[in-house]
């Protein structure tokens, strides 16, 4: 089924010609710009087997004959465009027509007409492109992610990051990778997504509440990483090398894919390593901040005509130091650090050493994916997860404990579900699917001290169905209902003495979504989703001092769903050699927000004092814009332009909500240069700038500081790439922070502390086989 | 064959979920409950206590302060004894702190009472659970005690008890009412 897809996408057509002898078959073919439906002129087509090629003239078309018969592997490749590959057989003279994505590193999906079950026919789909992720290889999941408008990264410190959609993250935003809902211990902000990017293809973001497919935990959107996987039926083992190396924190990022078809499976194994020191802020190094991360997948997948399988086997592991300067006892401890201008704690040289306070991550993640074809309208698929998540924090402590963990928690979770799908006619079809959630959380003895989270079970059947019906050509409308069912088993210590509670929650989540393209130039996509979100077991129970954060959590048993409604339309103006033109509009209104409330006194300790915050409930709204210009000065130049504001507002308090991301402006221009025609090398130049405001609306009393002041930042690359040959290497050299500007970041939870990273010059190296 | 992988899986995840009930855990907490201040006039006399206890931890119950009045013109030798008295028997902090005095400090900030060193660490700089408390005239004030894990020995002022270049991060933080008849 993905195999059609993907060789659907680039190959339009193959057809066979008259018949030939040996040796005196001819090959031609057609490049067409995905975009303009013209011919793409100077595309080069290389038969490494062969070491023949050839270029496509003014029409497109290009012409290899006096070839043997046998099997051939295809790369087609275009100034500014991803190399495509393909693997033929020929056996006689063949026409091939190829269609060729002359696009960005930025991406608004805007195919209206979705192969596959998705729920996205009304919401705002973006993706961040291979081309992207090719040359920028050391960077987190929330860090690509905040390349599209409207998602941000919030930040504790240089390591830990988790994508931020439309002002809401954490319980609020579903995180999925490869086709799997990863479970961890999402709720903190200081906890980042148990997810390496550094093999995936593609990420995406769905911006506009998913949870009819995927839960309440999606209330604010989803984003999707995919690994880079390989399904043509090219039998021989192909994948990626990448090497980068980043001069702040001097860190070392390797990263390999494999993938290879035997038979009807298709297999892929990734693997990547990740190791960074002390970064640097232009004046100080900040102490502890290094990062150690690896990951290893493998996945197998039989793919027949009836029917297929999926295997997928993830393991990822995250060591990360925590900043030793944010790591303070009490609100004295807290004022001493805000108002010093250069943090405790900060050395003149650099270390690669990792020591408490520091995070140690985890995951394990099973899954099995099945799918049927009952007959050709038919289709059942089945599921199942499970994913193993520990997660273990360290600080600096007396009697040399500082080697045992204050947080240590195992968290299993177990996910079965069943997907039928039916198309009834080619206009209407639907789908229903149950879902079983059983997660698990442990909290292991020995860590000698009070457990922020309780032991507790999570029992959750979710039952839902989606109806799409499409309207003439261009039009598809989409409705959706899920019900769920959280039901909450907990065991936790009341002074002292142990307690057990349950509680049970319902929710019904309703959506409905439109997309149409009026005449291959409007796209229009609205999406309204009813999400009732039930309140997780941090809001319920958590009872003590959040690591770093100097903040006394209390949950509240007693709160009850939160309900948000949100709307986000999406209009897309493509204007051909006027560029591309994209603005999404959002508007979420949630009644009962849940979210941490301050108390006027602080909680007196023997260590001092500390801020206290419990969970409670008020009106809340939040609403915004953000819009995407790219256009095509030459034909191998592109500008893009950016920029978005998110706005929000507690009805009850009449204030900010805390975290909601400050309005920016980015600009980038890249031009792709020939160095050689002939050998088809090429050189991209990039240069952007992004400004970020100063969040100015968020009162002096509502933080412990102003919100810091606003910033530019200029990034820069220049990238190497040799298509016509046997070992296409591409090389970049990337200048992140390019001025070495010293800012604070208004999402970075350490901006109290310390400032961002300075300058940092990379090099990256790609190897693809 | 494709039932039986499925069965095989349901039956795998029926038994996670059946030996995953959980058993609790009396963790052996690693809290500090109890600062007592022991004040002994030097020339002899009755012993003053300062006290901070907080026996369930932080949040719940409020701390109990108590802080018995002081003598003028008197030099007292002070002792402070650390405890988790949440433990039966209470466990001794204080033995914890000696162990690594090098990574810790008690810092005096009064605004009635003079607080010198009178012990010291393994490099010779200050540690803070000795020390002589010198009163003058009558009158109230406040005295904070504060522990600090980690702090930088060698910054300006931190041997002679300037809390603010220390650094580090509090351990104990309190404070008392003080008054001198």
């Amino acid at each position: 089924m993905l195999k059609k897809i993907t060789i659907l996408f680039f190959i339009l057509k193959i057809s066979y010609l008259h018949g030939q002898t040996a040796c005196s078959i001819t090959l031609k073919g057609k490049i067409v710009d995905g975009h303009e439906q013209a011919g793409l002129e100077y595309a080069s087509i290389f038969l490494p087997d062969v070491n023949r090629f050839a270029y496509s003239d003014k029409n497109g078309e290009w012409i290899i004959d006096g070839l043997c018969p046998g099997a051939y592997h295809l790369k087609i490749d275009h100034l500014g465009c991803e190399s495509k590959k393909l693997f033929l057989t020929i056996t006689k003279d063949t026409l091939i027509q190829t269609k060729l994505e002359h696009h960005t590193e930025l991406l608004s999906v805007v195919d209206v007409m979705d192969q596959r079950y998705s729920s996205s026919v009304g919401k705002a789909n973006y993706e961040v492109t291979g081309k992207f992720l090719s040359k920028s290889a050391s960077l987190s999941l929330a860090e690509v992610a905040k390349l599209i408008p409207g998602v941000d990264a919030v930040r504790s410190g240089s390591n830990i990051s988790k994508p931020l959609i439309h002002g809401l993250s954490g319980n609020r935003v579903a995180i999925m990778n490869d086709g799997i809902v990863i479970e961890g211990q999402q709720w903190g902000m200081d906890h980042s997504p148990e997810v390496d990017v550094s093999n995936a293809g593609s990420v995406k973001v769905l911006k506009g509440s998913a949870a009819i497919l995927y839960g309440s935990m999606a209330t604010a959107g989803v984003v999707i990483s995919e690994s880079d996987i390989n399904v043509s039926s090219d039998p021989h083992l192909h994948g990626k090398f990448r090497y980068n190396f980043q001069s702040n924190g001097l860190g070392n990022h390797i990263a390999l894919n494999l993938s290879k078809k035997s038979g009807d499976w298709h297999q892929y194994l990734g693997a990547a390593l990740k190791r960074t020191g002390d970064m640097k802020t232009p004046t100080y190094y900040l102490r502890n901040t290094g990062l150690s991360e690896q990951s290893l997948d493998y996945i197998a997948q039989r793919i027949r005509d009836k029917s297929s399988i999926k295997y997928t086997f993830k393991l990822y592991r995250f060591n990360a130091g925590i900043l030793r300067s944010a790591h303070i006892g009490n609100l004295t401890d807290l004022k001493g650090a805000i108002t010093r201008e250069i943090p405790f704690f900060t050395e003149e040289n650099f270390k690669y050493t990792i020591n408490a306070p520091k995070q140690a991550v985890n995951h394990a993640t099973f899954n099995v994916n099945y799918q049927k074809t009952l007959s050709p309208s038919k289709n059942y698929y089945l599921k199942y997860t499970t994913q193993i998540n520990n997660r273990k924090e360290f600080d600096v402590r007396r009697a040399e404990r500082t080697g045992t963990p204050v947080v240590d928690m195992l968290l299993t979770s177990n996910h079965f579900e069943t997907l039928y799908e039916h198309k009834i006619n080619h206009s209407l079809k639907y789908l229903l699917g149950t879902a079983l959630r059983v997660n698990v959380n442990y909290n292991i003895p020995g860590t000698g001290s009070l457990t922020l989270l309780p032991d507790y079970r999570l029992f959750n059947p979710n039952l839902f169905g989606i109806i799409t019906k499409k309207i003439k050509n261009h039009t598809q409308i989409e409705g959706g209902l899920r019900y769920e069912n959280h039901q909450y088993f907990v065991e936790r210590f009341v002074n002292r003495t142990l307690t057990k509670n349950s509680s049970n929650f319902h929710s019904l989540n309703a959506n409905f979504g439109i997309g149409s393209r009026i005449k291959d130039v409007i796209t229009f996509k609205a999406d309204l989703s009813y999400v009732s979100r039930p309140p997780q077991i941090n809001e319920l129970y958590s009872n003590g001092v959040h690591q770093g954060l100097v903040a006394f959590e209390l949950g509240n048993v007693s709160l009850t769903n939160e309900n948000s409604l949100k709307s986000v339309i999406d209009v897309g103006l493509d204007l051909h050699h006027f560029g591309h033109f994209s603005f999404a509009f959002f508007a979420h209104r949630i009644n009962n927000f849940i979210y941490l409330l301050p108390r006027r006194e602080p909680i007196l300790t023997i260590r001092g004092a500390f801020f206290a915050f419990d969970y409670t409930n008020s009106d809340t709204w939040l609403r915004g814009f953000e819009g995407i210009y790219k256009v095509n000065l030459a034909h191998s130049s592109e500008l893009l332009l950016s920029g978005g504001v998110t706005r929000s507002f507690n009805r009850d308090t009449k204030e900010e909500i805390l975290w909601t991301p400050p309005p920016f402006l980015k600009t980038q221009f890249s031009q792709d240069l020939y160095i050689s025609k002939s050998k088809n090398q090429e050189i991209n130049f990039s240069v952007g700038l992004e400004h970020t405001f100063e969040n100015q609306i968020v009162s002096a009393s509502q933080d412990l500081l102003p919100p810091p002041p606003g910033y530019t930042l200029v990034n820069a690359d220049v990238t190497y790439k040799q298509s016509i040959s046997k070992r296409p290497i591409q090389i970049t050299l990337s200048f992140r922070n390019l001025l070495n500007e010293t800012y604070r970041n208004y999402l970075n939870r350490f901006r109290y502390f310390a400032d961002e990273p300075g300058r940092s010059i990379d090099v990256t190296l790609l190897y693809n086989f | 064959m494709k039932k039986n992988l499925f069965y095989c899986l349901a039956f795998v995840a029926s038994i996670m979920l059946i030996s995953s009930c959980t058993k609790e855990d009396s963790n052996d907490e690693e809290l500090i409950t109890t600062l007592t201040y022991k004040l002994t006039p030097v020339g002899g006399g009755n012993a003053v206590t300062l006290s901070f206890r907080d026996i369930d931890g932080d949040g719940g119950n409020a701390p109990v302060i108590s802080a018995s009045p002081l003598k003028a013109n008197t030099v007292y030798n002070g002792e402070l004894t650390i405890l988790n008295e949440s433990e039966s028997p209470s466990d001794d902090i204080t033995a914890e702190i000696k162990a690594e005095d090098k990574e810790h400090q008690f810092f005096f900030e009064s605004s009635i009472l003079k607080v010198e060193y009178t012990d010291k660490d393994a490099n010779g700089n200050p540690l803070g659970l000795l020390t002589k408390v010198s009163t003058t005239a009558p009158g109230t004030g406040k005295l904070k005690v504060t522990l600090k894990h980690e702090p930088n020995k060698t910054a300006s002022g931190v041997k002679d008890g300037k809390i603010s270049n220390a650094g580090g991060e509090t351990d104990i933080e309190v404070e008392f009412n003080i008054t001198v008849q």
